[in-house]
């Protein structure tokens, strides 16, 4: 029997990132596939992460600096999984490679093509808040530094004679003829690292959120405060204003999907800080039922960031009505109903299975939990030689992803040595 | 021999070359000490542009080699790599970064080229004072000591165990020696003995056991704190009337509770207060609420008629289960209210549960039963142990990790890793995963047979400016320098050191420095840098 000492990472967040590196470090080939164009996943969205109000790119950059220099680790960006064959030790994954249409190994990442593109698309990596074009790269910083062409947004591909992007390019790295490709490899393991997604909070009409420009999510109040975002760091409202009153709420979505989404508590307590320093004469109203702290550094972190439970209150919002320019936040405390009014009310929905998770648990042959997450024990999925981590299975802190990568990567190393002493 | 430098500018396409007049740079850089050699490139990191580099090192015979180009984030590794194979030592390389730091951001075109020609000359002044550094490498020893064998300590020993590395796991418990990890494959078992000293560093670690006069000298690579934790009681609580016999704390085998059932009326009303001793310690221990549920699951099966009530402040179970058990044990009409506990005491067979609730006001609930649901602290063995090792414990007693979030696994001091709850509270399912993550982290990390690289720029003492003040030895964080009584001066492990260079800034006469960065070479930097 041919097997492999290969692992097959799917998933280039972090905890896919600290799982391949694990391996790597061990001595192992990784293949690591990634369905979009770049490396990082939800954490680059971030500005600061908590508990300890670090940088995030200042953690995460040198992490993926690090990885795309590993000669053992191959990543495929663009890349989906179609379909898994074998045992542990010997499995086959037939992957999908989307056409990037730049050639890797020439571009340097100048950013000369997207300045000279003539079409534009909303940008998904920014919640929606900014444009890209056809050919681009989500965000500055975003890694490898290479951008792609989006062929459902560059006119060429709808039948124009466009050139703009190979023009400007002098690295000849703009290639149009480069094709879809499937591909096949060997691995003795696989890690799932897909992440979770967030909750659409349009689905929860109470909220308003998409009928009233006030209304914004965790995400996008992420993205503003971001210093390569889509306003380098200004937090404002749709319409230019800055916001003089603001309502965080939490637990947007628990009741619905009956899980806590473990994370809303501590960002929401450190959006305290980004607005304490944007936007200082702001005042800031937190609506909570329970605060979810679970870690012994944070009943620290939510005194520096409510002190003596400034801002915050203990009540649940009923619903969100827009009257104008203004929203009414509509609460219930002990039973009594009262209102207040805010310029922005940012919610913080709960973490639900990525897209298209149910189909790659189908591609996987592995079970799905009746919550539509990846069903585990520990970090083993119903199927021998397929590890799942992270927001795969449930939502997970970046500090929870990690130990289950690091614990996957060693279950998955432990599943190929004992095949290679079996023989 | 008099240095040989060649200076190779990148026009990167035209991200540098649309910026800075290179053909201006050249005459300006040739001049410059020791240069033999200035050219441009159209793209040095391309496989052309490191295939001609490399020639160029044999072919021009280069002492020193400056590459002015990008930011070495992006290719100082790249270069380096080029150096090795053209047979210069990587360290005889400096980058010069006139991309990020002067093409992208310096907007007249003038103004660029003269930066640049400074940028560079500063680099090429640096460079020529560099000595070439040794990669260094030293034999590590596989070993491992396990201290503590609660969940997370036996979890690695399972996971560990086996021909290639020798495992010994200390517990101040005598019957470890006996128990179920005896007679596995390399596993030596010191019940009832402890740490006494750790000496040394990754990959060669000494440690002293003892116990009572007897004393054990041991060597490892590596140690892992599996020292665990364990639940408050009720005196360390301390709440006003906390001997109330109908006071029990919730037990981890929650049968322990039967005796407490019995003799209770036959509706009995049975109370669960969370977040006992929570204020005291100062933190939510995050896997209470859980266990709470699951025993108020219990409890109603056992005692179907038993009425269930429960006083919290948040309920905390982050994640996909927690929620379902909560939802759960609202819907079997368990009486939630809030309020902070501020005591207990009898009332006739009862007992009286006061609280405050969130506006100030007093509350009291009487029941047959008070279930305290406690918060886990540390074990009292841990604050000692991280004494011994030099490892931070954090202000509420538990293992501070390597980095909360990237590095949960690791200490303060590499080589000595965490896994359980001994760095915070965990319950049983997290805790062994948590071993299974320091497991793989060890056997990543300090594999057999293969030796340890160190790092080559490393800090180093000059003895004759040392006045053995030991400020450098407060600010080293790996505890890399030590403090020799005889020589009255400090002494740098260079197995340890990282170059960080907190010691350079420390010291105030000006002793250290880390190689490749020393006073000369960046002195000289500067002045080119502003002639």
């Amino acid at each position: 029997m041919a097997r492999s000492g290969d692992i097959l990472v799917i998933g280039a967040g972090i905890g896919g990132i600290k799982a391949s590196q694990l391996l790597s470090k061990a001595g192992h080939q990784v293949h690591m596939v990634e369905r979009t164009a770049h490396i990082g996943g939800t954490s680059i969205k971030f500005e600061d992460v908590f508990p300890n109000l670090e940088c995030a790119t200042c953690m995460l950059s040198p992490l993926e600096q690090e990885l795309l220099q590993d000669p053992r680790i191959h990543l495929l960006t663009l890349t989906e999984l179609e379909g898994l064959e074998g045992s542990p030790g010997d499995l086959t994954a037939r992957l999908r490679q989307k056409a990037r249409f730049v050639n890797l190994d020439n571009c340097i990442g100048c950013g000369a093509c997207y300045d000279a593109c003539p079409a534009s698309a909303i940008n998904e990596f920014e919640e929606g808040l900014s444009q890209r074009k056809a050919i681009y790269v989500p965000c500055a910083g975003a890694l490898p530094n290479v951008p792609h062409i989006d062929p459902e947004v560059c006119i060429r591909f709808k039948g124009e004679e466009c050139v703009a992007c190979q023009e400007a390019c002098v690295f000849e790295a703009i290639e149009y003829a480069q094709e879809d490709k499937a591909l096949e490899l060997k691995a003795g393991a696989v890690l799932v690292a897909v992440g979770s997604a967030v909750m659409d909070a349009k689905q929860l009409k109470r909220f308003s959120y998409g009928t009233h420009p006030g209304v914004f999510t965790a995400l996008e109040l992420e993205r503003l405060n971001a210093s390569n975002g889509p306003t380098e760091g200004h937090i404002r409202l749709r319409d230019g204003r800055e916001p003089k009153r603001i309502a965080l709420v939490h637990c947007v979505g628990r009741r619905e999907r009956t899980l806590c989404s473990a994370v809303c508590c501590r960002y929401l307590l450190k959006f305290r800080h980004y607005l304490r320093h944007k936007l200082p004469c702001a005042e800031v109203c937190e609506y909570h039922t329970d605060l979810c702290l679970p870690n012994k550094g944070d009943q620290h972190f939510l005194g520096e960031m409510a002190p003596g439970g400034e801002g915050l209150m203990r009540a649940e919002v009923v619903r969100v009505e827009g009257e104008g320019d203004s929203l009414k936040v509509v609460l219930s405390r002990d039973g009594q109903e009262f209102s207040e009014t805010f310029d922005m009310v940012v919610l913080s929905p709960a973490l639900i299975p990525s897209d298209g998770v149910a189909e790659l648990a189908q591609k996987l042959g592995v079970e799905l939990a009746d919550d539509g997450f990846l069903a585990v024990k520990g970090v083993a999925s119903s199927r021998p030689g397929v590890f799942i981590l992270g927001g795969a299975s449930g939502p997970k802190d970046i500090r929870e992803t990690v130990i289950e990568a690091m614990a996957a990567a060693g279950e998955a190393r432990r599943t190929i040595m004992a095949k290679e002493d079996g023989e | 021999m008099k240095a040989r430098v060649g200076i190779y500018v990148c026009e990167c396409g035209n991200n540098i070359s649309d910026q800075v007049d290179i053909a201006a740079l050249i005459p300006i850089l040739e001049d410059a000490p020791g240069v033999v050699k200035v050219m441009p490139f159209r793209l040095l990191c391309s496989k052309e542009g490191q295939d001609f580099l490399e020639a160029e090192i044999r072919q021009e015979g280069l002492t020193h080699l400056v590459v002015a180009a990008c930011s070495p984030r992006q290719h100082l590794t790249t270069f380096m790599e080029v150096s090795k194979r053209g047979g210069l030592n990587p360290y005889l390389l400096q980058m010069a970064n006139i991309r990020e730091q002067c093409a992208w951001v310096t907007l007249d075109r003038k103004e660029a080229t003269e930066k640049a020609a400074r940028m560079i000359r500063a680099a090429t002044a640096r460079v020529v004072r560099q000595a070439p550094l040794p990669e260094r490498e030293v034999a590590a020893n596989p070993d491992l000591l396990i201290i503590g064998v609660g969940i997370s300590g036996a979890a690695m020993v399972r996971t560990l165990a086996g021909p290639e590395r020798r495992l010994y796991v200390v517990d101040r418990d005598v019957a470890v020696t006996e128990g179920p990890l005896s007679g596995m494959e390399g596993v030596e078992l010191y019940g009832g003995w402890q740490l006494e000293a750790v000496r040394g560093f990754f990959g060669n670690f000494e440690v002293t056991l003892s116990s009572g006069d007897s004393k054990k000298e041991i060597k490892v690579g590596a140690v892992a704190i599996c020292s665990g934790s364990r639940t408050m009681t009720l005196q360390e609580m301390d709440y006003p009337g906390w001997e109330d016999p109908g006071v029990v704390l919730l037990p981890p085998d929650l049968e322990a509770l039967m005796p407490h059932l019995e003799g209770l009326p036959e509706r009995p009303k049975v109370l669960f207060v969370h977040c006992a001793g929570r204020e005291k310690v100062g933190y939510c221990s995050g896997t209470c609420c859980l266990r709470s549920f699951r025993a108020m699951r219990w409890l109603a099966e056992k005692v179907p008629a038993a009425q269930l009530a429960c006083l919290y402040q948040d309920i905390c179970v982050p994640g996909r289960k927690g929620e379902k058990e909560y939802q759960g044990i609202l819907g079997a009409g368990v009486r939630m209210t809030w309020g902070r506990l501020t005591g207990l005491s009898s009332q006739g067979r009862r007992t009286a549960v006061s609280f405050l609730r969130e506006d100030g006001s007093s509350g009291q609930e009487t029941a047959d039963l008070v279930v305290m649901v406690p918060a886990t602290v540390p074990d009292p063995g841990a604050k000692v142990l991280m004494d011994i090792i030099g490892a931070d414990a954090g202000s509420t007693g538990f293992v501070e990790e390597g980095h909360p979030m990237l590095e949960p696994m690791a200490t303060s001091v590499r080589g000595i890793y965490v896994a359980g709850s001994a760095s915070g509270p965990r319950n049983a399912e997290a805790s062994m995963l948590s071993a299974s993550a320091a497991a793989a982290q060890i056997d990543a990390e300090l594999r057999p047979g293969e030796t340890l690289r160190l790092e080559a720029q490393t800090s180093q003492v000059c003895e004759a400016l040392c006045t053995g003040c030991r400020n450098c030895l407060n600010v080293c964080t790996y505890g890399a320098i030590v403090y020799d009584p005889v020589a009255q001066t400090c002494q740098v492990n260079e197995a340890i050191c990282r170059g960080c260079g907190n010691c350079v800034a420390a010291c105030p006469s000006g002793a250290i420095s880390v190689k490749g960065a020393t006073y000369q070479q960046i002195l000289q930097e500067i002045r080119e840098a502003v002639r």
